[in-house]
């Protein structure tokens, strides 16, 4: 997964080089959200969090983009690898879950969307570019975080991080989190940690979109960042 | 499967309402004709945490039920049943009343004899569905059937009186 990415950069990078060709490397690339994505459950919901760039090769053709979509009233996915492939796969995941909850007359559980985006990941994995992080709240098991990367495993796990940014912030999510954090903990950890991968990452960008999401619904905000 | 689609065991309900959809449409399709059968599902909803009873008829039908009876005798049985305070009622003891219930329906003289098999599905067995222990189906229907004699010898005393 990650080298056709880098093909594709290293061929956008030659094209400049030799006769700033930008826009021929362009249409040769799909967009590409080479991200950073995070999510940390706590006990009450989660909190969801991600930059806003997105790039075909070294243009940046979103620098305002919306790596965090809704799959339902309370369950969210952030979308990493190929922009196509990722709405591709949460509009399906959208679709199945709104037929199921209304089949169920109940509100669904986060691990149900989780195994719904596993699912497709996973039967078309020679076809897909795409590595998500599902999370949200559900009144049964609380907040909740699974991680479906490129192959189509599925985990639940008390954080997660993705995308091309986070392979700069192991570290520091390693060691700075803690279970039993409360919810300002939470968005501390996460507005910190995007953070500091966007400074590193040429591939991450822009504003961080921070996403919360508990019992009483979602709420919504940005930070822009120097 | 369900189970495969959705990563979770399916709710009784759903199980319920997808067999009623099935068996309904035995009854709107012209080459088809109506199931000669009825069903009863009991089942744990691990979401909602609590046991459920449903029932589906050849019509298609399926309701929740607290208490349900299906088959020959289900007239007498449903109205042993209201008798019943369901809320209350245990586990063990409804075995020994449905054992009593089910020999009131059986006539000697009309019915081949019976083999009396129950199943449970309780905070006990850890909501997993298991036959009840042959000791007490027997117990059960010992109990049952000394209850069927006194009330019949009841009987027989209220007709000496009014002769």
């Amino acid at each position: 997964g990650q080298s056709r990415l880098d093909r594709g950069q290293a061929f956008a990078r030659e094209m400049l080089v030799a006769e700033s060709a930008a826009p021929r490397a362009m249409m040769r690339e799909e967009a590409t959200t080479g991200t950073t994505i995070m999510a940390v459950a706590y006990e009450g919901g989660v909190i969801m969090g991600a930059d806003s760039r997105v790039s075909t090769g070294s243009y940046v053709a979103n620098r305002v983009g919306d790596k965090v979509t809704a799959i339902h009233d309370s369950i969210y996915m952030c979308r990493s690898g190929s922009a196509a492939d990722t709405q591709a796969v949460s509009d399906y995941v959208r679709h199945y879950l709104a037929a199921h909850a209304i089949e169920c007359d109940r509100p669904p559980l986060v691990a149900t969307a989780a195994n719904l985006c596993k699912r497709i990941c996973y039967e078309n994995k020679e076809k897909l570019l795409a590595g998500v992080i599902v999370a949200g709240y559900d009144p049964y098991r609380g907040g909740q975080v699974f991680v479906v990367p490129l192959g189509g495993t599925c985990a639940e796990v008390p954080f997660a991080i993705g995308g091309s940014g986070s392979t700069y912030i192991y570290g520091h999510v390693d060691h700075v989190y803690r279970p039993g954090m409360t919810k300002d903990e939470c968005v501390d950890f996460v507005k910190t940690a995007v953070e500091r991968a966007m400074a590193r990452d040429g591939s991450s960008g822009g504003i961080i979109r921070l996403v919360a999401i508990d019992a009483t619904g979602v709420e919504r905000q940005y930070i822009t960042v120097s | 499967s369900y189970h495969e689609a959705y990563g979770s065991r399916i709710p009784p309900s759903v199980l319920a309402a997808r067999l009623a959809d099935y068996v309904h449409y035995f009854t709107i399709h012209g080459a088809l004709r109506p199931f000669g059968a009825a069903a009863v599902v009991a089942g744990y909803d691990e979401c909602a945490q609590t046991h459920e009873l449903y029932a589906i008829e050849p019509s298609g039908h399926c309701l929740r039920y607290f208490g349900c009876a299906l088959g020959k005798g289900r007239q007498s049985a449903k109205s042993d049943i209201e008798k019943l305070d369901l809320l209350t009622l245990t586990c063990r003891d409804a075995v020994r009343h449905i054992a009593k219930m089910i020999l009131t329906v059986y006539d000697e003289s009309k019915d081949k004899p019976f083999e009396l098999e129950m199943a449970w599905l309780c905070r006990d067995t850890d909501w997993n569905f298991q036959l009840v222990p042959k000791d007490l189906v027997a117990e059960a229907r010992a109990w049952a059937q000394a209850k069927l004699d006194e009330d019949d010898d009841d009987d027989d005393d209220d007709a000496e009186m009014a002769s």
